[in-house]
């Protein structure tokens, strides 16, 4: 859908971009990551022609961006910027409306498009409309600067470090969102970063650039079993093996265990339990809110006085998490197997750290 | 494509005006001070050669501005318009002469639109010339100064004398002189005073959150009200203070004159100083405050030596406003009798004499762009070395 | 609108209308400076009531001050813009250093050219007014971040869509200060313009200086300094309202 032919963008003495060629699919997602200067702002940023290339020619849907008018081709591509740059002296509601204002959408439409941006991206809409971005934390701030840039439903999104303005935490969530996000819109995005992370866990295909030059564009499980050279190798570093596991979910890892509810009497519970040195708690919606040991159970009069609370914030998983951060939690820890749970908080199953080792090594015999 | 030839429009603005006010009058002679006069323009005025030189250098003005920007070119243009501005004065100086030989004694021979315009023109060149020469100092200087420099020389040797601003001057001489030193006395008196005053307050305001509010709110209160007004209000007051006591009368104050005057300049003065301190102590990095005192410095010495030449520059700058603002109130201190370089303004004006209010309304801008340099060269002294000069 | 800022507008309506009805009736300023001045003859300036000298200064100052936004404001866009910005240097130091001219100066000089009366007055008012105008708006207008004009263009907007939507709003502040400076000055430089004939609040104050008497002066001062004084409270209570606390994002 966006193809770049033979891009070059030369300053006085420098040479930014020499001879890009790139071509981005429908719908997917495309990160262009290199280091400071390799030339992936100034490529995102020929795209949409607010740098205009010394030679070569960028295609959309077939068309040549050069034939087309500036301003109209930018009003039909979605723009957001690290800084995000939330016009101060507009509302939430007045800075989401911009581009389609400028299109001169009805009225009623726009409304109704605000409203839905903004549960898009999380927020309520009752709250926020009226509120100033001076008012707005960091977090919320990078939000709506995501839904302005999807307010006219542009086909295509360019993004240059988004997530970047932002502490690690609220980065995290924020790339969750975004990924929940775009399986709902599907748009076409080319995103810039520097960090590796990020671009491993977002990318549909990484276009690892140095200067000016694209070095390798793969898929994200190709860049990291297959690097194309020894700069690629330095550049996603000698923890390949653990990134990989960032790309693959839990949800295939995930086996049934043994529940109880907190509610049972404390005898039949010893009872039944058999084998199990241990069981997970739910209660009566198949929340899991602790665990408990068998042996504690014998001395106490219900589950309740014997079980572990504190589970669901600290150490289960969401079922939507990665086998990376599966690994980290049980590392850190020190638990051979973590609870998962769904969005309602509800019990699904747990991981093993055997199966995780299992994995790698399966993935190993692959290559 | 990218090679195209832009022209310097800066010079290019100056040398079109320079080259329309070759079709204006340049000297204009009168029977007398205040008849209208004939005008003359270029040819008739400097004569023949002096009018084909210029135009030549106009010309070499426009060519070299249209042309593509080099180095060289910035000092030839400074040159050019330079050599204008000297053939201007000199030949001004020897036409006034020529012109007035066989008139009597009362004709005057004053400057038409066209010098003037020549001058607009020429400076405008000259600050366009000046920024390509960045990197050569001297020349810089010399394309930026000459000029000027020349003007001051003939001045003073009486080359321009018979110039109808000059021949006002010299029927004035001994008063000029006068009124330029009450002038400098008025302001020279209410901004020393104003700071003596202004800046304790400053520092008042910032010590005291009380204070703040009411010496902000007063101070700019009264910097709204106009000069003329101010002046009048004081009047009345002083005016039955020194009827009640005579003894005011005879050290000199009374309701119009001095007094009032150097009371409102004084108080006009107050706010930028005020101001200025105010912002210059709060705006002293509390860090360097702490770490003063964490170091064992006392209260006062802290003062002293971290917040006084941290706060100077800022403080510095509120004085020199103070100055600059007071000598132009000062030239509307003439009105109520309080002397000045506004005597020559008021009087010419009541007069319909123009020259006379060029006598005293030019000495007052001259006066006010010295003192204002005066200051800022006593702001970068003031200013301690190692803070970056901030970048208004 | 905040409560805070709707109570100042108020009281400043309150202040206006009080002076209104002050300066309609000459009767108790009759009363008023006769009591002051029992030796006077006469305590009104018989040119013109006060108000007619009060609506006189005012017409001075705003059609100066009109045609300084007018104009002021484009030129101090102009500058700003690729088609402008050779002559932003010359335009900067111009009014910078313009400002250390005294005003009075300005309106003395504009006498040999333009003769008496309004005319000269409104010019050189104009001329001098323009000065705190462009330089403030150039100010305004630099001071836009970036990256905020990035985005704006990125976003689509053609160059006069983001200065109008985005640069001339976020500095409508500072402009308006520059605004508020000229129009103060001019109050103050248009008394004088009583002396070459253009009337308002600075005749009786001339009058009273020349034939010696006191209460014409406070017949002019007093009027004019509370003008002035509201003049200032309601355009700094305008500007007040353009505030917007700048992102921090």
């Amino acid at each position: 859908m966006i193809r770049l032919h033979q891009i070059t963008r030369r300053y006085e003495e420098t040479i930014a971009v020499n001879g890009l060629s790139l071509e981005i699919e429908k719908g997917q997602i495309c990160v262009l990551i290199g280091r400071s200067g390799c030339g992936k702002t100034t490529t995102l940023r020929m795209i949409n022609r607010l740098i205009e290339p010394t030679s070569g020619q960028i295609f959309i849907d077939g068309r040549d961006t050069a034939s087309i008018d500036a301003e109209k081709l930018r009003l039909s591509i979605g723009y957001a910027i690290q800084s995000v740059g939330l016009f101060p002296h507009m509302t939430v509601f007045g800075n989401i409306a911009v581009v389609p204002q400028l299109l001169q959408w009805e009225k009623k439409l726009i409304a109704r498009r605000v409203e839905e941006l903004l549960e898009l991206v999380g927020l309520k809409p009752a709250e926020y409309v009226r509120k100033y971005p001076n008012q707005l934390s960091g977090g919320e701030a990078q939000r709506i600067g995501v839904a302005r840039a999807l307010a006219a439903d542009p086909p295509i999104m360019l993004m240059d470090e988004p997530f970047g303005a932002v502490d690690p935490l609220t980065r995290e969530r924020l790339q969750a969102q975004f990924i929940h996000i775009q399986q709902k819109v599907k748009k076409t995005i080319v995103l810039v970063t520097h960090d590796l992370d990020e671009a491993i866990r977002l990318a549909d295909r990484i276009a690892i650039m140095e200067s000016g030059r694209l070095v390798q564009y793969d898929s994200p499980e190709v860049i990291l079993s297959r690097p194309r050279n020894k700069f690629v190798r330095d550049f996603v570093g000698a923890d390949r093996a653990l990134k990989r596991l960032s790309r693959i979910g839990i949800k295939n890892f995930i086996k049934p265990a043994a529940t109880v509810n907190v509610n049972r009497p404390v005898k039949q519970v010893i009872a039944s339990a058999g084998s199990y040195r241990w069981l997970w708690v739910v209660d009566d919606n198949q929340r899991l809110i602790g665990w408990v040991d068998k042996s504690a159970l014998a001395q106490s009069a219900s589950i309740k006085e014997a079980m572990d609370e504190g589970v669901a914030g600290e150490i289960a998983l969401s079922d939507s998490a990665t086998l990376r951060e599966a690994l980290s939690r049980m590392l850190g820890l020190g638990f051979k197997c973590i609870p998962v749970i769904d969005d309602g908080q509800r019990f699904v199953g747990e991981v093993a750290l055997g199966d995780i080792e299992a994995a790698t090594t399966e993935e190993e015999d692959r290559q | 494509m990218r090679r195209m030839i832009s022209p310097d429009r800066v010079a290019l603005t100056g040398t079109i005006l320079g080259l329309s006010a070759l079709l204006l009058s340049w000297l204009i002679l009168k029977p007398n001070r205040l008849a209208v006069g004939t005008s003359l323009n270029l040819w008739e005025s400097l004569g023949g050669g002096a009018a084909v030189a210029i135009v030549v250098l106009w010309m070499v003005c426009l060519v070299l501005s249209l042309g593509e920007v080099k180095r060289s070119h910035g000092i030839a243009v400074g040159v050019s318009a330079n050599l204008i501005l000297i053939l201007t004065f000199i030949l001004v100086g020897l036409a006034s002469n020529r012109l007035l030989q066989g008139e009597a004694a009362i004709a005057r021979v004053s400057l038409g639109t066209g010098f003037w315009v020549t001058l607009a023109g020429a400076y405008t060149v000259i600050f366009a010339a000046r920024r390509h020469l960045d990197d050569r100092r001297t020349w810089r200087n010399l394309v930026s100064w000459s000029g000027l420099s020349v003007f001051a020389i003939l001045l003073s040797i009486g080359w321009l004398n018979k110039v109808s601003v000059m021949e006002e001057f010299s029927g004035y001489q001994q008063r000029f002189v006068q009124e330029l030193l009450q002038h400098i006395r008025l302001f020279g008196i209410s901004g020393a005073i104003g700071t003596v005053i202004g800046i304790p307050m400053g520092i008042w305001a910032t010590r005291n959150k009380y204070a703040e509010k009411p010496v902000f709110f007063i101070t700019s209160m009264v910097q709204t009200i106009p000069s003329l007004a101010l002046f009048g209000l004081l009047i009345a007051p002083l005016s039955a203070l020194s009827f009640a006591f005579p003894v005011l009368r005879d050290i000199g104050i009374r309701g119009v004159g001095v007094a009032p005057a150097i009371i409102a300049l004084t108080i006009y003065s107050l706010l930028p100083i005020v101001r200025n301190t105010y912002v210059g102590i709060r705006k002293v990095d509390p860090a360097a405050i702490d770490a003063g005192l964490g170091m064992g410095m006392s209260r006062w010495q802290v003062f002293r030596r971290v917040e006084v030449p941290l706060a100077a520059p800022l403080v510095l700058e509120g004085v020199r406003t103070a100055f600059v603002q007071a000598v132009g109130l000062t030239t509307v201190a003439a009105l109520i009798g309080a002397g000045g370089l506004g005597w020559f303004v008021f009087r010419g004006i009541g007069q319909a004499a123009p020259d006379l209010i060029i006598l005293g309304a030019i000495p007052v801008i001259i006066l006010a762009v010295l003192v204002d340099a005066i200051m800022r060269t006593a702001v970068r002294l003031g200013t301690p070395k190692g803070l970056g000069v901030e970048n208004r | 609108m905040s409560r805070q800022r709707a109570r100042r507008w108020i009281l400043l309506g309150v202040a206006l209308g009080a002076f209104l009805v002050l300066i309609a009736n000459t009767g108790w300023w009759e009363i008023g400076l006769r009591s002051l001045f029992p030796g006077e003859t006469t305590v009104i300036h018989p040119r013109a009531s006060l108000l007619v000298l009060v609506w006189e200064h005012i017409q001075l100052v705003a059609i100066s001050s009109g045609i300084t936004i007018i104009i002021g404001i484009p030129l101090g866009i102009w500058v700003t813009r690729p088609g402008g910005r050779d002559f932003l240097p010359i335009v900067t130091d111009i009014t910078s250093f313009g400002q250390t001219f005294p005003p009075v100066a300005v309106l003395a000089l504009a006498v040999p050219v333009l003769g008496f009366g309004l005319m000269p007055t409104i010019v050189a008012l104009f001329l001098y007014g323009l000065l705190p105008v462009v330089r403030n708006t150039i100010a305004g207008l630099r001071a836009v971040p970036l990256h905020l004009l990035d985005a704006a263009y990125g976003m689509g907007m053609s160059r006069l869509q983001a200065l109008f939507r985005v640069e001339l709003p976020l500095s409508a502040q500072v402009i308006l200060a520059g605004v508020r400076i000229s129009v103060i000055i001019n109050i103050g430089t248009a008394m004088i313009g009583a002396v070459i004939g253009a009337g308002g609040l600075g005749s009786p104050i001339i009058a009273g200086l020349v034939r010696d008497n006191l209460a014409f002066i406070i017949e002019g001062a007093l009027p004019a300094a509370l003008l002035a004084i509201l003049a200032d409270q309601f355009l700094a209570n305008l500007e007040s309202s353009f505030a917007y606390i700048s992102d921090k994002v």
